[in-house]
């Protein structure tokens, strides 16, 4: 029998507030342990939260981009367990008014599917601690840092089919929410994070299957492995004839395993009630309104438009629009300049590969668009040659966009230069240093034609027209040739 | 004026008792058990008390405007000495707990 | 003496800050041993504090009322650097490293803090027996309770020990008391007062109110612990001018609605309904309309009460788990044995009894049937209130059914301990401002408490309707002769001119250890 595999999504996506939900300790990564830490986000006894409406700001962007109605009258709830992470022994989440419901993304898998992924709820709440586990397993050292860091929980209907979707919308995820600047979702670091729901059913059923929910996966290509496993473990159980039991497993990436976690039955009872010490909160439209204004064209729709009216390879306009800041800096250089092929012409082949040999991060990039509308600029006239001007860009993108253009190619001598009989003093001293490709030329093998060119133009640090080069390289080959017949 | 259907009592037998001890996280001895029991069904009457009778149906209550929340500003946090200084156990860094939560082994 | 009376001998010279805080800790040193109404006292603290707000005082930069006035605050509520028990082996030996909002305000309008008062354990009673450290005694009548949870607080000003104490009231807890002892308890409306640093027991009911001799000393100290706070989402601003200067006596055509339903014969003490109808006419004499109001819904209300009490009882004191402060117990096997051990031997039973009934509450079986009915009756019981209140500006009612009860009687009889509270819980359900005050006695010689409960942020008023009542009786005078300050005040009288005291009277007293510890032998 052919079995499918249902999938459904809660992912946990850290919000970049720059101080906590309910407190006012930074939400930095790392730091000393329990030096991010008062009395409010490691629960001593007293203490109150106080909500953070940045936050808000951040889920209602969040939900509108997804598609989400936006709960006009929020609050939140208690999520009650005992949990050495947990300092008030329960959570402050959203249950029964979260901040954005029904909504829904589109997908676009590898072969060019477009499939629309329904959102069932959008909530916001606090994380947990981290608890670091001493060598002898006797010890949980408890770190509170963590403790109140915002958190959004996107969780999805079961409308994914296989691996390659859900990573698909893992990808659309941090992509919207890297644009929206509300996350980095850096899986390793664990600021996203998906929980997969996955059952199996025999191919053309209906019925659900039963689930199970898998925890602790922290990369995409865990992803593909961890539903690969469960989802062959699951059939191999039903084919068996054994049932599937609805349980949490943990995601072990070094075994390649899941295991069961033994919970007992009491977990389930999270005692959910409304947060009494918040209020009830009240979006007005004004606020949803100036949300939805700050909503920009996200990456793949601004990719599409580039190729329409930029006339982009696809290739590249995907690149460009990968990170919202190059792809803002693209497109406001190409509008001062008014050059779009010689701005993409600098921006993947310079720019990108300086990104991937440095290891930069692309929102880090601090290149202004008039910096590089000048020096496009300066290309585009013909006062600096391309050859030449990939060590200027070079230097420019070093120098974090501050670079003296002029200055700088004046003192490095990089200047085009116009000089005909410097060129043709260049072209007669490079045939005279290299004999034997000339001899060559002699005897026919025109293809040592390009040698010549290269070296001619290396000679002058690239700041010689290639034409101009060429035509001098052909003319005064073409002299000597004459001369010998 | 519609009247309410009549509450189902809460069970207050040991089953009630042991599984609400378990949820939070306290022993009975087998007499503050049965204590436990009859008290419980003592207050449960008392709380039984919840028909509303012809008290009309309920609005919501008054939300504040999100305004009026906390602006997202930093400030400093506790000295991690202050923070730890009632701890049962602790190191210079940490809080300390017995690890034996689940780490997984039921394949 | 009254808090104000004090704040103003202090504040013209003829008392020193010192004088006024040594003579109140010598007197809760003394009185402590007979009533138990203090956990911890903070002799060496007070009194350095007694130092610097003297300076102040002199320098011209502390002019509040309260400057230099001796007061205590009730053991749920934190104090920087001063351990804060909630009457529980639990935290039995927490020392917080933050203050309540209400307590920094109250220090910096200068009143001295000189010790944590006792209660019921995590505020859980009625007759402050459920203490970790005994229970309290009625300063009137030391085999009687005097009752909870804030007993401590109306002890130690009944016992004339300090002039003014801040409490918390969930459900009645610093009006019931208030009424037992024969002092005046207030609970502002809900939000009038930060709840930040006070030790959550029912997180939506919990109020932090003064507990004095009179009502304007009431008034003084809510001016000086009100407002918003950034630290508590649920407090506010909400009055527009001061409480004490509002205070004028007058109610002519002031309209008072006596509650019928808590005079019923079934319902309270022949005794105290006598005197609670006799303060009424008192008001009618001074020009108020009183009339009979009805209110049916108090036995709904009373069991709305106890279910959101208890359930969110039951997740506020999750947090006591023995990991990042409390008691930890000694053996255990593992993480949830270490939980489950240390909340067993840390809680009282008390406790444990309404944490598992909320537990209970909000488990899936019984959140729909239990919690969600009593939010909607909660919900009910505010309009009905409302629509009262068009009527009429004050409910009156007694404070409670009867008069403090024999030490001991809530052990055996723990419902009618719950419906004690069954005329103050309607003020928190719907978080009104309540004020209890003494109207007479029974025929024992025990007070009996009248409350006004008016709407929400008409706090004036109510303060007001007591203040006249106090202006034209004295049964709050009543036990006054127990003041620690009755040497003081025929000294006062003899003050040389220059209104410096004679140098014994300046002496400091005995310095004693950081901070003292009474432990009650027969604890449990």
């Amino acid at each position: 029998m052919k079995y499918e595999t249902v999938i459904g999504l809660e992912v946990h996506v850290e919000l970049a507030s720059k101080s906590k939900l309910f407190c006012s300790c930074t939400t930095e990564f790392g730091g000393e342990p329990n030096s991010h830490c008062c009395p409010v986000c490691t629960g001593m006894p007293g203490t109150l939260p106080v909500f953070n409406r940045k936050v808000l700001e951040f889920a209602v962007k969040a939900g509108l981009a997804l598609g989400c109605d936006i709960t006009r009258v929020f609050r939140f709830d208690r999520k009650n367990y005992f949990y050495p992470d947990l300092p008030k022994a329960y959570q402050i989440s959203q249950l029964y008014a979260p901040v954005a419901v029904n909504g829904h993304t589109e997908i676009k898998t590898a072969d060019g599917t477009v499939k629309t992924i329904r959102i069932h709820e959008m909530h916001m709440e606090e994380d947990a601690g981290k608890i670091i586990h001493s060598p002898d397993g006797k010890t949980a050292f408890l770190d509170y840092n963590r403790c109140g860091v915002p958190l959004v929980e996107i969780v999805t209907e079961p409308d994914f089919r296989n691996a390659e979707e859900v990573n698909a919308f893992l990808y659309r995820l941090r992509s919207v929410f890297k644009y929206l600047g509300i996350s980095d979702c850096k899986m390793e670091e664990g600021s996203m994070r998906a929980d997969v729901n996955l059952s199996v059913r025999p191919e053309g059923s209906e019925e659900f299957g039963t689930r199970t929910e898998m925890k602790n996966i922290n990369s995409f290509r865990a992803i593909e492995r961890a539903i690969a496993y469960e989802s062959a473990r699951q059939i191999k159980v039903v084919e068996n004839g054994g049932t599937i039991i609805q349980e949490t497993r943990r995601w072990d990436n070094a075994s390649g395993r899941s295991y069961a976690m033994r919970s007992k039955e009491e977990a389930k009872d999270y005692r959910y009630f409304p947060e009494p010490d918040l209020p009830a909160f009240h979006i007005s439209d004004d606020e949803i309104k100036r949300c939805k204004d700050l909503i920009p064209e996200f990456a793949e729709e601004r990719a599409e438009r580039l190729v329409r009216e930029m006339s982009l390879p696809e290739e590249d306009a995907a690149l460009i629009t990968a990170s919202r800041n190059l792809a803002d800096l693209f497109e406001d250089t190409v509008k001062i300049c008014g050059a779009p092929a010689e701005v993409r012409f600098w921006f993947t082949g310079g720019l990108l590969s300086f990104i991937n040999e440095t290891g930069r991060d692309p929102e880090d990039i601090a290149l202004s668009p008039e910096k590089f509308a000048e020096f496009a600029g300066l290309v585009v006239s013909g006062e600096l040659k391309r050859e030449a001007g990939k060590k200027v860009f070079r230097a420019l993108l070093e120098s974090d966009g501050e670079l003296d253009l002029r200055k700088f190619i004046k003192e490095n001598g990089l200047e085009t230069l116009d000089d005909g009989e410097l060129i043709a003093e260049t072209v007669r001293k490079v045939i005279a240093e290299n004999p034997k490709p000339y001899e060559q030329y002699r005897n026919g093998e025109t293809k040592v034609f390009g040698f010549f060119v290269g070296r001619v133009m290396k000679e002058l640090k690239g700041r010689a027209d290639p034409a101009a080069v060429n035509s001098t390289v052909r003319n005064i080959l073409g002299n000597s040739l004459e001369k010998h017949l | 004026m519609r009247r309410q259907k009549a509450l189902k009592y809460m069970k207050t037998d040991r089953n009630t008792v042991l599984r609400a001890a378990e949820l939070s996280k306290l022993i009975l001895t087998e007499d503050e058990t049965e204590k436990m029991v009859t008290e419980l069904g003592k207050l449960a009457e008392i709380i039984g008390n919840l028909d509303i009778g012809d008290i009309s149906e309920t609005g919501s209550e008054a939300a504040q405007p999100v305004s009026e929340a906390r602006e997202d500003e930093v400030k400093p946090s506790a000295e991690r000495d202050k923070i730890l200084q009632n701890a049962p156990e602790h190191t210079e860094e940490y809080f300390c707990a017995p690890d034996t939560f689940d780490k997984g082994g039921d394949e | 003496m009254t808090a104000l009376e004090t704040g103003r001998l202090i504040r013209s010279g003829k008392l020193s800050v010192t004088e006024a805080v040594s003579t109140a800790l010598e007197a809760a040193e003394r009185e402590n041993g007979r009533i138990n109404a203090f956990i911890t006292i903070c002799r060496e603290k007070a009194l350095m504090r007694a130092a610097d707000v003297q300076k102040r005082i002199d320098d011209g930069t502390l002019t509040s009322p309260l400057a230099g006035v001796p007061v205590a605050v009730k053991d749920n509520i934190c104090t920087d650097g001063i351990r804060t028990t909630c009457a529980s082996k639990m935290l039995e030996n927490f020392v917080p490293f933050y203050s309540a909002s209400a307590v920094e305000k109250l220090e910096r309008a200068g009143a001295v803090i000189i010790g944590k008062l006792n209660m019921d354990e995590f505020a859980m009673g009625s007759l402050s027996e459920t203490s970790y450290f005994g229970p309290v005694h009625n300063p009137l009548d030391a085999e009687r309770s005097a009752g909870g949870s804030s007993g401590g607080c109306a002890a130690a000003v009944a016992a004339g020990i300090i002039p003014a104490a801040l409490g918390s009231d969930t459900g009645g807890s610093v009006r019931q008391p208030s009424a037992y002892c024969g002092v005046t308890g207030f609970k502002p409306t809900y939000g009038a007062v930060s709840r930040y640093g006070l030790i959550a027991y029912a997180s939506s009911f919990d109020q932090i109110g003064p507990v004095c001799r009179t009502a304007a000393d009431c008034a003084a100290v809510t001016d000086a612990v009100c407002g918003a706070d950034e630290s508590d989402s649920t407090s506010r601003n909400m009055f527009s001018s001061s409480l004490l200067s509002g205070l004028t006596g007058d109610v002519k055509g002031l309209r008072i609605g006596v509650l019928k339903e808590s005079l019923d014969a079934g319902m309270t003490e022949a005794g105290t309904a006598q005197k609670v109808l006799e303060a009424a006419k008192e008001l009618e004499k001074a020009g108020a309309q009183v009339k009979e109001v009805s209110f049916p819904y108090l036995k709904q209300a009373f069991s709305a009460y106890y279910t959101i009490a208890m359930a969110e009882a039951s997740s506020n004191l999750a947090r006591f788990d023995g990991i990042k402060y409390g008691f930890r117990a000694e053996n255990f096997e593992d993480l949830n044995d270490l939980y489950c051990r240390s909340r067993s031997e840390g809680f009282g039973t008390e406790v444990k009894k309404r944490i598992l009934l909320g537990t209970t509450i909000l488990s899936g079986g019984y959140y729909d049937e239990y919690y969600l009915k009593a939010m909607k009756i909660r919900e009910a019981v505010r309009r009905e209130l409302d629509r009262i209140f068009t009527g009429t500006d004050l409910l009156l009612t007694p404070t409670a059914p009867g008069t403090a009860p024999l030490i001991g009687s809530g052990a055996s009889d723990p419902v009618s301990v719950y419906c004690s509270d069954v005329f103050t819980i309607f003020a928190n359900l719907a978080g009104l401002p309540s004020v209890s005050f003494p109207c007479g006695t029974d025929e024992n010689g025990m007070p009996v408490g009248a409350q006004f409960t008016g709407r929400a942020a008409d706090d004036g008023l109510v303060l007001n309707a007591a203040h006249a009542f106090q202006i034209r009786t004295d049964w709050h005078m009543l036990g006054s002769s127990l003041s620690a300050y009755r040497d003081s005040v025929t000294v006062q009288s003899h003050v040389p001119a220059g209104g410096k005291l004679p140098d014994e009277k300046r002496t400091l007293g005995k310095w004693g250890e950081e901070s003292y510890e009474i432990r009650n032998s027969d604890r449990p």
